[in-house]
């Protein structure tokens, strides 16, 4: 047994199963439930390289799997990944149940995930890019419906994504190259400007991120809101892990300095347009944006802090955003049209909803006694000598906070006399404990985020 | 020009693509798309085995094929007739290859390869751009992307010749393809309705 097959080839399989299956919902959700915890759980305790003993018998776990020539490679530093992607998985698989997931959402999702593990396994890491582009065609039928005309977001999210599979196909080949070379700066630096276009078309950076707020606009809130919260930070660790492999590039004086302009300008230009907005699923789009550029700006920072400040949003980020996406699914649900004219004075008829809403956005914002504040405020004490860095990301999160406040005024509209809470017993069970969890996270950081990470690096013998 | 023979396929491929750009029905096009593919096919020959340069040139057709059988409900582009548009059109083009033909050279230097493969790559490259930029329907986009990356398999064929990488290059061809005629049945119903 190897690493990459339990994490690759099981899911890749089980995939394929449930989408054969998808009449049976209820089966599909509990085996997939089950198979994803499971491999969360070995991805916490099970070392990579060691066995695991049934009895008498014994399975070695190796790192490695060749196939077709190419290697697959997934060792002990790569089970945060492992655990993350699993986890994160179960619970967007636990959710889906409660809200409502289109049958083809446990499949689809599920090959996502292994494809996502693939590409951060594959070397040479250029294979990455070819499996991406997989992913971009696989979550295609995810959004789109027969019964609705192919959008624009759609046809955005295609053509950007796409494009950076050439970018960084010709990027890794000349970077390859140049292994043999590496005094050669003129080619080196083609090769840094070919990944910068690739990464910002992955990424979304501006001026190509077009197609985020437009799909969060027209598709199903759960399965974009899946695609939106797992894919930018995966691709942020498939950069990663791009970046240290590179040693030249690791250590050039103007990585940090690009990486830090890219994160503030995409949480500016996220933060403006999302004050601008009166649609709450276009809002949901920027939000992702400035939250990609907050954790770019994490990975700016000096290698050991950066890291670990990016490996620790990651927790407030899946809760967040699994809310923002709840409550999206939850308009859905019961035919609520998400623009502010028609919400107005919703508040007292969905109280609990839209203040898991709002825990949700000022946890992403970093407002004091919200889940993201303590990683805030240790991004800006990395940050102190790039002034003009600090003051732009400001404005930025300012900028959502405007449209945060634009919103609990409209919600507060004196409609109704009465408060009741319409929330069903399900809903209740889903957004109590997070709005729970992001005070907590909040109040107590070195507990809820500090100890989790802690709990995670003594398992996986990161610390 | 090393290879003066090279200079068929080439015309070959600038043909189609105006015919892809500026004919007003999409079978043409589709056709047009399809006999790119074997001026493509003489210029793979020259850098990769001639089984590879098959597989390219079926999955080539393969697309083609399947983009064909669901043509989309109307058979004419939206907004053909207007005759200035379609020399803005060429001119366009034009323009495109002759930044193609500059930038050949001195990339072939870097790629260690022929130039005018690069060439040829790079106009089919920058017309799908074009295409992308100048039409935004269902249909025309995967036509877009699709000449980008045939323009890139010939730009990549010349450096990489792994078969894995081209073989999984082809299939996401032939993915794209197939996404293609879905978008475009979904069209072709929603437009029906």
């Amino acid at each position: 047994m190897s690493a990459p097959l339990l994490w690759i080839g099981i899911p890749f399989l089980a995939s394929i199963g449930a989408w054969f299956l998808q009449d049976k919902r209820r089966l599909v959700f509990y085996l997939s439930a089950g198979l994803f915890a499971l491999l969360g759980l070995t991805a916490m305790v099970q070392n990579i390289g060691g066995v695991i003993r049934f009895g008498s018998a014994t399975i070695e776990i190796k790192s490695t799997v060749i196939f077709m020539g190419r290697s697959f490679i997934l060792e002990n530093k790569d089970r945060f990944f492992l655990a993350f992607v699993s986890f994160a998985m179960l619970f967007w698989i636990l959710g889906s149940r409660i809200s409502q997931a289109p049958a083809k959402f446990l499949p689809i999702s599920m090959m996502v995930v292994s494809l996502l593990t693939a590409a951060l396994a594959v070397e040479p890491f250029l294979y990455s890019a070819i499996l991406m582009e997989l992913v971009v065609v696989v979550t295609l039928p995810l959004l789109m419906s027969r019964d609705k005309p192919i959008t624009k977001g759609i046809l955005h999210y295609l053509i950007y994504q796409s494009l950076a599979m050439p970018f960084i196909l010709l990027a890794g080949w000349i970077l390859s190259g140049s292994q043999a070379n590496p005094a050669d700066a003129k080619q080196l630096q083609i090769a840094a400007l070919l990944l910068a276009i690739g990464f910002a078309f992955w990424l979304g950076v501006f001026p190509f991120h077009v197609w985020i707020p437009e799909l969060a606009e027209e598709s199903q809130a759960y399965p974009i809101g899946f695609l939106l919260t797992l894919l930018p930070p995966v691709s942020l660790m498939i950069i990663l892990k791009f970046i240290n492999g590179l040693v030249w590039l690791r250590d050039t004086s103007y990585l940090p300095v690009i990486l830090q302009i890219v994160g503030a300008v995409m949480i500016v230009t996220g933060g403006l347009w999302a004050s601008m907005q009166t649609n709450l699923k276009k809002m949901f789009g920027y939000i992702i944006l400035i939250d990609s550029g907050f954790m770019l700006l994490c990975i700016s920072v000096s290698a050991q802090a950066g890291l670990e400040l990016f490996y620790l949003s990651l927790i407030p980020h899946v809760l967040a955003m699994a809310i923002l996406v709840y409550a999206l699914a939850y308009f859905e649900r019961h035919q609520m049209e998400p623009s502010l004219e028609s919400l107005r004075g919703e508040m007292k008829n969905h109280p609990v909803l839209f203040i898991a809403m709002f825990t949700a956005i000022f946890s992403i914002i970093g407002l004091p006694f919200f889940a993201s504040f303590s990683l805030h405020l240790a991004l800006f004490e990395n940050l102190t000598a790039q002034t003009g860095v600090i003051v732009w990301v400001l404005i930025g999160y300012f900028c959502l906070l405007i449209a945060a406040f634009r919103l609990l005024v409209v919600l507060l509209e004196n409609k109704y006399s009465r408060w009741r809470i319409s929330e069903s017993n399900g809903d209740l069970f889903y957004l109590v404990p997070g709005i729970f969890f992001l005070l907590m996270m909040g109040i107590f950081p070195r507990v809820f985020i500090g100890g989790v990470w802690q709990t995670f690096a003594a398992l996986l013998s990161l610390s | 020009m090393a290879n003066w023979v090279n200079i068929f396929p080439i015309l070959l491929i600038l043909a189609c693509l105006i015919a892809i750009i500026l004919f007003s029905n999409w079978r043409r096009t589709v056709v047009a798309l399809a006999v790119m593919y074997i001026g493509s096919f003489f210029l793979f020959l020259q850098v990769v085995p001639i089984t590879l340069a098959s597989v390219k040139l079926i999955s080539g057709w393969a697309s083609a094929l399947l983009l064909v059988l669901l043509l989309p409900v109307q058979i004419r582009k939206p907004e053909t007739g207007v005759r200035s548009k379609l020399v803005f059109y060429l001119f366009a083009l034009v323009f495109i290859w002759i930044i193609a033909y500059l930038v050949a050279k001195p990339a072939s230097t870097i790629m260690q390869s022929i130039p005018e493969i690069i060439f040829a790559g790079l106009a089919i490259f920058g017309t799908g751009i074009f295409l992308l930029g100048i039409r935004f329907e269902p249909y025309s986009v995967i036509l877009g992307i699709l000449l980008v990356f045939s323009g890139f398999e010939l730009l990549y064929a010349s450096v990489e010749t792994s078969v894995l990488i081209n073989g999984l290059l082809a299939a996401i061809n032939l993915l794209m393809a197939l996404i293609g005629s879905l978008m475009i049945d979904i069209t072709n119903q929603v437009g029906a309705e």
